[in-house]
């Protein structure tokens, strides 16, 4: 008649892969603003293109300047706001109903944003790649901007390789921001008003230890070591989102 | 077997202790009432039970070892109460999906004819049910998830009546179906009362009675007569409230020692009755004596404060 | 004594606990031939779902009746009612039940100013009257 319930064993790992499968099902919001961002970017790009022509004679030079920056810079604000909403306290709190230790939801959270970053990335430079060949829809012939040795893949290669190294690193800031402010909205400003007086103390200093730090991240002629510092960056402010909130209080 | 232990828990928000040096041992399997006034500590404690919070004092162990943080705890147990937040971008059907997907024993057919049988339509939000409803689904999820610790906070909260009498039947099948240590809070137990095998009663953020349900009922007496004769049998008795019926006849409420008898003198037109689980409750955890009575009476005669 | 109330219902604040109600009503059943002698009669998680009580309490209800030997316990089959249950339960009725309420109907005859030959007049009355 009645069959007595044992205690369900599960693996961390176990419990993170689901960690991600639930904010893949729980929060499409993610997911679909990115979308609707990158499509945002691309009708800005092709409607605010600026037009020149020159007529030499019977030559017609045609010059087109399509701008797909505001692709990338919106896919970098969503790679930035994205995980304060997924550490946002609502989110810490309906997670918690789950079968969940702190470990494992942060894990899965991360996995989930590295997964989600790396789509956005690609389809941001899907994107941007598409408004710059939309003429070639056209009939007349198209002169192209020189690619650089390896065309346009290479071209498309490295675009997407800086990106992705950018969007983790906005994406683990904002982990650690939205982290922080989970814990306490006091500590968060605190943080950034002693941060403003360190540099104001250091002066020129300051600036300059922030430059040379920017330097080393991103001064790399190779994008590669650019995207393999920049994902050691963005792990370390995970971590440190991780570890600081080890103790967090669920309903408190 | 299951176990639920707090040492000496103790919980202190920013300036206000919510929870002080609370000592409770539940095992086994079996439905426990965990009852107190609004304040006295009751969801901090439950809160504290499912790992959400971290104790500041003292130890809250489950599944051998502390609850907070634990894995092994979050995935056998299950806290459901008026403001738990699913995610609320999920339909209930979603939410369904989620917990078959973090709790095996989930029994998502039975979950599904259940929320059929109170109308919850499993397209709609969490968020847009009205609060009896909200209960109503949780209760069901919390039941269903079938986690050898089980939680509800409040679980019958504005519902109605049959509704409530409902899900009363269902918390008893479901413990019959599937036996497990079952934790309910709440300050209003009408109906699930005789459900409670213990309970265990909190005060002003201490443990102030741990004890079967029944053997606890049984101490509290209603002895009504000649106001006199009421007088000499209560004499020596712990008298929790007294208070005049006719014109020289007295109903008096006692609370016993454990493992006592009353002996009430036949032949003096006493009358004894026990009291419901509810009432025992309200006389052990009310006011000062004279209830509220007392305050309009004092108030009327102008005693000051 | 299941005098008030439909008889599958608790009355919580009548002074025999839950567990003797139940057993009370097991009792009546086994008077009335509900349960017969060697029969099986409900187990706790029937008496629960029936009561709305708790499963524990119905089985301290059966165990109650089990110690005062009406019932026996099979391993793992359930309670059975034991031979010469029936007269058991009558003979203890006798003896506890019944004295108790004839000293309530005592106590209430005298509170209303009602002589002991009025009292045994009005019992008799109302035999007569079932007969």
């Amino acid at each position: 008649m009645s069959t007595l319930i044992q205690p369900a064993r599960l693996s961390r790992k176990d419990a993170a892969v689901r960690q991600i499968t639930r904010n893949l099902a729980s929060r499409p919001g993610i997911v679909g603003s990115l979308l609707a961002l990158q499509l945002a970017g691309m009708l800005f790009s092709i409607s605010s293109s600026d037009d020149s022509s020159n007529a030499f004679g019977n030559l017609n030079i045609h010059i087109q300047n399509f701008n797909s920056d505001i692709i990338i810079v919106l896919t970098l604000a969503w790679a930035f706001l994205a995980p304060l909403y997924l550490t946002g306290r609502d989110s810490f709190e309906s997670d918690m109903v789950f079968a969940n230790d702190r470990l494992t939801r942060h894990f899965g959270n991360i996995g989930y944003l590295a997964l989600i970053v790396l789509a956005g990335s690609l389809t941001a430079v899907l994107a941007c790649l598409t408004v710059l060949l939309i003429p070639l829809l056209g009939s007349r012939e198209v002169l192209l901007p020189e690619f650089g040795p390896w065309g346009l893949s290479g071209h498309a290669l490295i675009m997407f390789t800086v990106l992705l190294s950018y969007a983790l690193l906005a994406a683990g800031l904002g982990y650690l921001i939205g982290t922080l402010l989970g814990l306490s909205r006091l500590l968060v400003i605190g943080l950034f008003l002693l941060g403003l007086i360190f540099l104001g103390v250091l002066d020129d200093t300051g600036w300059h230890l922030l430059g040379r730090f920017a330097h080393f991240l991103f001064g790399n002629e190779q994008a590669a070591l650019l995207l393999i510092k920049a994902a050691g960056a963005s792990a370390i402010l995970f971590a440190i989102a991780v570890i600081s909130s080890n103790r967090q209080e669920a309903g408190a | 077997m299951i176990q639920l232990e707090f040492e000496k828990a103790e919980k202190r928000f920013q300036g206000k202790t919510a929870l002080r040096d609370l000592t409770l041992s539940l095992e086994g399997e079996k439905i426990v009432g965990l009852l107190g006034r609004n304040g006295a500590g009751k969801t901090t404690a439950m809160k504290l039970a499912a790992g959400f919070l971290k104790p500041t004092g003292g130890d809250v162990r489950a599944f051998g070892g502390p609850v907070f943080n634990s894995l092994l705890a979050s995935a056998n147990t299950i806290y459901l109460s008026e403001d738990t937040r699913f995610p609320y971008t999920l339909t209930l059907g979603g939410i369904i999906d989620e917990l078959a997907r973090a709790y095996p024993n989930f029994d998502r057919g039975l979950a599904t004819r259940l929320m059929d049988y109170f109308t919850l339509p499993s397209f709609m939000k969490h968020a847009s049910l009205s609060k009896g409803m909200r209960n109503t689904f949780n209760l069901i999820a919390g039941l269903t998830a079938r986690c050898p610790l089980t939680l509800l906070d409040e679980p019958l909260n504005g519902m109605d009546a049959a509704v409530r009498k409902d899900l009363t039947s269902v918390l008893l099948k479901e413990f019959i179906e599937a036996p497990r240590l079952i934790v309910v809070s709440g300050h209003q137990l009408q109906g699930l009362e005789d459900l409670f095998e213990e309970v265990a009663i909190i005060d002003k953020g201490r443990l102030l009675i741990h004890e079967e349900a029944d053997a606890f009922k049984e101490r509290f007496k209603r002895i009504s007569g000649k106001a006199d004769a009421v007088g000499a049998a209560t004499e020596g008795l712990r008298v929790l409230s007294r208070r005049q019926s006719l014109p020289g006849m007295e109903e008096t409420v006692i609370e016993m020692e454990p493992g006592t008898a009353l002996f009430a003198p036949s032949g003096a037109g006493l009358t004894v009755s026990s009291l419901s689980l509810n009432d025992a409750y309200i006389a052990l955890t009310g006011g000062m004596e004279g209830g509220i009575d007392r305050v309009y009476a004092d108030t009327a005669r102008k005693v000051k404060p | 004594m299941q005098k008030e109330g439909s008889p599958l219902k608790i009355n919580p604040e009548s002074s025999s606990p839950i567990y003797r109600q139940v057993a009370d009503w097991i009792e009546e059943g086994i008077i009335a031939g509900s349960f017969p002698e060697n029969g099986k009669v409900y187990s706790q998680y029937q008496l629960a779902e029936l009561y709305g009580i708790n499963p524990a309490t119905a089985a301290k209800g059966l165990n109650l009746l089990s110690e005062e030997k009406i019932l026996y316990k099979k391993r793992g089959l359930g309670m059975f009612v034991a031979e010469g249950a029936k007269e058991t339960i009558m003979k203890k009725r006798r003896s506890g039940t019944l004295l108790d309420m004839i000293r309530e109907t005592v106590t209430e005859s005298r509170l209303l100013g009602i002589t002991d030959e009025e009292l045994i007049e009005l019992i008799k009355e109302e035999m007569e009257g079932m007969e």
